[in-house]
């Protein structure tokens, strides 16, 4: 048996790894607040953001490609030299723990209104973590591969979902589709571009697939499938609950499931997606977990990165306890992601120059 | 062994010294299994001896094959000037025939049920395999039984074992090699796999591991197979029993390695995947839709013993609003009588089965049958109607019950039923939260478990190419790759060849 390649992700655990990692903002407080600057033209913006995000990934990818084989981390030590590469790796770890507290505070939020209203919500917390942390301690083998094993499982749930609901839907409610006006659309899509920055992110983690292929399609596949797939799902929000309605839901998809019933038997299924939503969640964080102690390991150049770990569960839970409650969660929520957009949309061309100067300078040598 | 007592282990060329030296190693006299037949070799003119211990050897053999010939034949003139080849090679006429040159082969042999000849003046012995243990005949089996398909199951005799798995796999690579472990009473192990398909890695590694064992006996399959573990703490097994061999034969030609033993009536299969587990002997004996029906219904089984309990609780305690209003009332006035908290009943109850199974295992079974009878009468009924648990509850449990034992796999039924235990305690604390956590876990273990190297749920995740064995099969004739996660060498069950019209 080649113990190497046991290790290594394949292709299919690898997109299905994007597909969640990417797929799960459907869930959250992603679509609410989209929807709250966008209108009824809300969907459109996962598009947008995908089509700035598109550029960035692209000229990342053209570096990636020139050095295959080798991370984010690797490649900017390389151009950047030890202060750049270790800045650079910082500065993506600091986004990424901020962004993962802030939306697994979400997350609890919703277990917490949803179902769990008797429960403290550090608790919630401190048990969906712990079981996020032992996930991600299996490695990323193990998250790789349980997000292929459920994956067709879940596409089939939303499926399944979409197809419960269909009798509500009313695609008039999309009129008018502009929304707040065209310039307007493109202005919030461009500033929550951010939150497909598990693209720019996941380039640190090339060595752990078994080929660059591989990486490039998985990659490229999730991103797009995910954004259409949450585009679909908000435009499905909006037909079934309606604007204003809509900004005044603070979880669509919850309340979606809400409202499923099989029959006249079954009133109540929600326990079941909910359950089920669960399960992904914590592979969901576990990814991020994983990914905050790779970064900050190559940051600080360990070989041990996986001792971070357990460190990086507990800081995520202090830090995401610091919001009072929803409101603030959601105001650090929009604050954040302008802030990331300009680090993730500005990376990919830093580190492009950085590559070409250090190309030049090599060439002549 | 004796030799770590004096050191010397070589024979010397007087008789009298070397018998000597084996009836100390073997307590002689006290210990009467020891049989020495000393006689004359008449054709050599020369002392002998003929050694062998009482119930291992089969006495008629010795007669008829060694010492009559010893005894008789009168010939003077051989081609072969050493005593000890004319022997071996002109007198007996014993199928076998080696020559030892220490105790400590002789003492192995003779343990081993072979017939020691020792003559004067030579400094060797000769040996022949005269094995003559009790065995039971080949019956049926009893574990894995099947409606369809072949109803032999191996015995204790580790020689009538490997003859059965050769008369379904007549394969010249088919190889059987013999290892040995413990250090006081050495047990041989076969070790059998087909050269040209299984991964000499596996192979290897497995022989490794089988010499690496340090004890002083291993009288069993079952204990060796503890030893070979790299998880001893894990719930889940990480190799497989089987008592038939046409299992074993199938595994075989998938490229797997199994393992025989004296005195155990079953082979162990290693490596294993979660596949091998859920499937059943049956499973290809029955045509396409046929056994693909059995592993849906089997596999809805198996997710039914292990959550059933625990979503009950579930839903009861914190998802009242799943359950049909017409149920949950009636739910509700059957429950207003019994004054324990839904977790306590379950516990009663899952308990009280768990007694019944222990029980229906443990007693004679002559009185089998009234377990059946006080179970289901005292569990059923009578607790009911004293207002210990409620009528539901009966259902579930026996449902759950019913479920385990539609799991083919002895070990895996365990790793269910200790799972059920753990997801009821979290599924009381949390509801669905904590089930959808603890399976989230579980999910994160078995995907990187891995038995003897292979992951355990490989071919699905990692993905290898395969024949997609797994939660369903396809028909036979389109099984042609063999799963891949094996590393076998030859990958493909048959050339391509024409397609079939």
């Amino acid at each position: 048996m080649n113990t190497s390649m046991q290790e290594k992700v394949g292709g299919r655990e690898f997109t299905s790894i994007f597909l969640i990692a990417v797929g799960m903002k459907l869930s959250d407080i992603t679509t609410t607040i989209l929807f709250e600057s966008g209108q009824t033209a809300g969907w459109m913006i996962p598009l947008l953001s995908l089509a700035f995000m598109l550029v960035a990934y692209v000229v990342l990818m053209s570096v990636l490609k020139r050095r295959a084989g080798q991370g984010l981390p690797e490649i900017v030590f390389t151009v950047g030299g030890k202060f750049g590469g270790g800045l650079i790796c910082l500065l993506l770890f600091a986004a990424a723990l901020l962004m993962t507290a802030v939306t697994s505070r979400g997350y609890v939020d919703i277990i917490n209104v949803m179902v769990y209203q008797q429960s403290p919500l550090y608790a919630l917390y401190l048990m969906l973590m712990a079981a996020a942390f032992y996930v991600a301690s299996r490695g990323f083998a193990a998250i790789a591969r349980i997000s292929w094993v459920l994956i067709f499982l879940i596409e089939g749930a939303i499926f399944l979902l979409i197809a419960i609901m269909w009798q509500d839907i009313d695609w008039m409610r999309l009129y008018p589709w502009a929304g707040p006006g065209v310039l307007a659309i493109v202005r919030t899509g461009f500033m929550h571009s951010a939150m497909f920055g598990e693209i720019i992110l996941a380039t640190a983690l090339v060595p752990q697939v078994t080929t660059f292929k591989a990486f490039r399609i998985g990659s490229a596949v999730g991103f797009i499938v995910s954004s259409l797939k949450i585009s679909f799902l908000m435009a499905v929000y909006l037909s079934v609950f309606d604007y204003p309605e809509i900004i005044h839901i603070a979880y669509p998809f919850q309340q979606l499931t809400k409202n499923t019933s099989f029959g006249r038997v079954f009133t109540h299924a929600e326990s079941l997606f909910i359950g089920f939503w669960l399960v992904i969640s914590v592979i969901y964080f576990a990814f991020y977990i994983y990914l905050l102690a790779y970064l900050f390991g190559h940051a600080l150049r360990m070989n041990r990165f996986q001792n971070l770990q357990l460190p990086m569960a507990g800081l995520v839970v202090f830090i995401g306890l610091i919001p009072g409650n929803t409101e603030q969660v959601r105001s650090y929520w929009e604050l954040l992601i302008s802030y990331s957009t300009v680090l993730y949309g500005a990376l990919p061309f830093v580190i492009w120059l950085l590559d070409w100067n250090w190309r030049r300078r090599h060439a002549k040598t | 062994m004796t030799t770590q007592t004096d050191g010397k282990t070589e024979l010397s060329t007087r008789l009298s010294a070397n018998l000597d030296r084996i009836k100390r190693d073997f307590a002689y006299p006290s210990n009467e299994a020891l049989i020495i037949r000393n006689l004359v070799v008449a054709s050599l003119k020369c002392d002998a001896a003929v050694l062998y211990l009482e119930g291992t050897a089969d006495v008629n053999e010795i007669e008829k094959r060694i010492i009559e010939p010893l005894i008789e034949r009168t010939n003077t003139s051989f081609k072969n000037g050493n005593p000890l080849d004319a022997v071996r090679l002109e007198i007996v006429t014993h199928r076998t025939g080696k020559t030892a040159c220490t105790f400590d082969a002789i003492n192995e042999g003779l343990l081993n049920g072979w017939t020691i000849v020792l003559v004067e003046g030579v400094n060797q012995a000769l040996k022949f395999e005269t094995r003559g243990f009790e065995t039971r005949q080949v019956s049926e089996p009893i574990v894995e039984h099947v409606i369809r398909g072949p109803k032999e199951a191996f015995t204790e005799s580790a020689a009538i074992n490997r003859s059965l798995v050769r008369k379904y796999l007549r394969d010249r690579h088919l190889v059987a090699e013999t290892l040995t472990v413990g250090d006081r009473s050495v047990s041989e192990v076969t070790i059998m796999y087909v050269k040209d398909l299984a991964d000499p890695n596996i192979v290897d590694s497995i022989k490794q591991r089988i010499r690496a064992v340090r004890t002083d006996a291993v009288l069993t399959l079952p204990m060796l197979e503890q030893y070979l573990d790299d998880h001893p703490y894990s719930l889940v097994p990480s190799s497989l029993n089987t008592e038939r061999p046409d299992r074993a034969s199938a595994f075989l030609l998938e490229g797997h390695v199994i393992l025989l033993m004296e005195n155990s009536p079953a082979a162990l299969v290693l490596p294993i995947t979660i596949w091998s587990l859920l499937h059943s002997a049956e499973d290809h004996y029955m045509r396409w839709a046929y056994s693909n029906f059995m592993r849906i219904i089997r596999l809805l089984a198996l997710f039914v013993a292990v959550m059933t309990p625990s979503v009950y609780i579930a839903v009861a305690t914190f998802h009242e609003e799943m359950i049909p209003t017409d149920l949950l009332l009636a739910i509700a006035a059957t429950r207003e009588k019994v004054p324990f908290p839904a977790l306590l009943e379950v516990l009663l109850m899952e308990f009280a089965f768990e007694l019944v199974r222990e029980a229906a295992i443990r007693v004679p079974t002559v009185i089998g049958p009234t377990i059946g009878i006080v179970g289901a009468l005292i569990l059923g009924q009578a607790a009911v109607e004293a207002n210990i648990i409620s009528p539901i509850l009966v259902v579930i449990v026996a449902m759950t019950g019913i479920s385990s034992f539609t799991i083919p796999e002895p070990s895996l039924n365990f790793a269910v039923r200790i799972t059920r235990f753990i997801l009821l305690f979290v599924g009381s604390f949390l509801g669905f939260f904590g089930i959808a956590l603890v399976i989230a876990c579980l999910l994160a273990y078995l995907t990187t478990y891995s038995s003897y190297g292979v992951p355990f749920l490989s071919p699905l995740t990692p993905h290898y190419r395969s024949s997609a064995d797994m939660i369903l099969r396809m028909p036979v004739h389109k099984e042609r790759m063999r799963p891949l996660n094996l590393n076998p060498q030859d990958s493909v069950r048959r050339p391509e060849r024409i397609k079939k019209r």
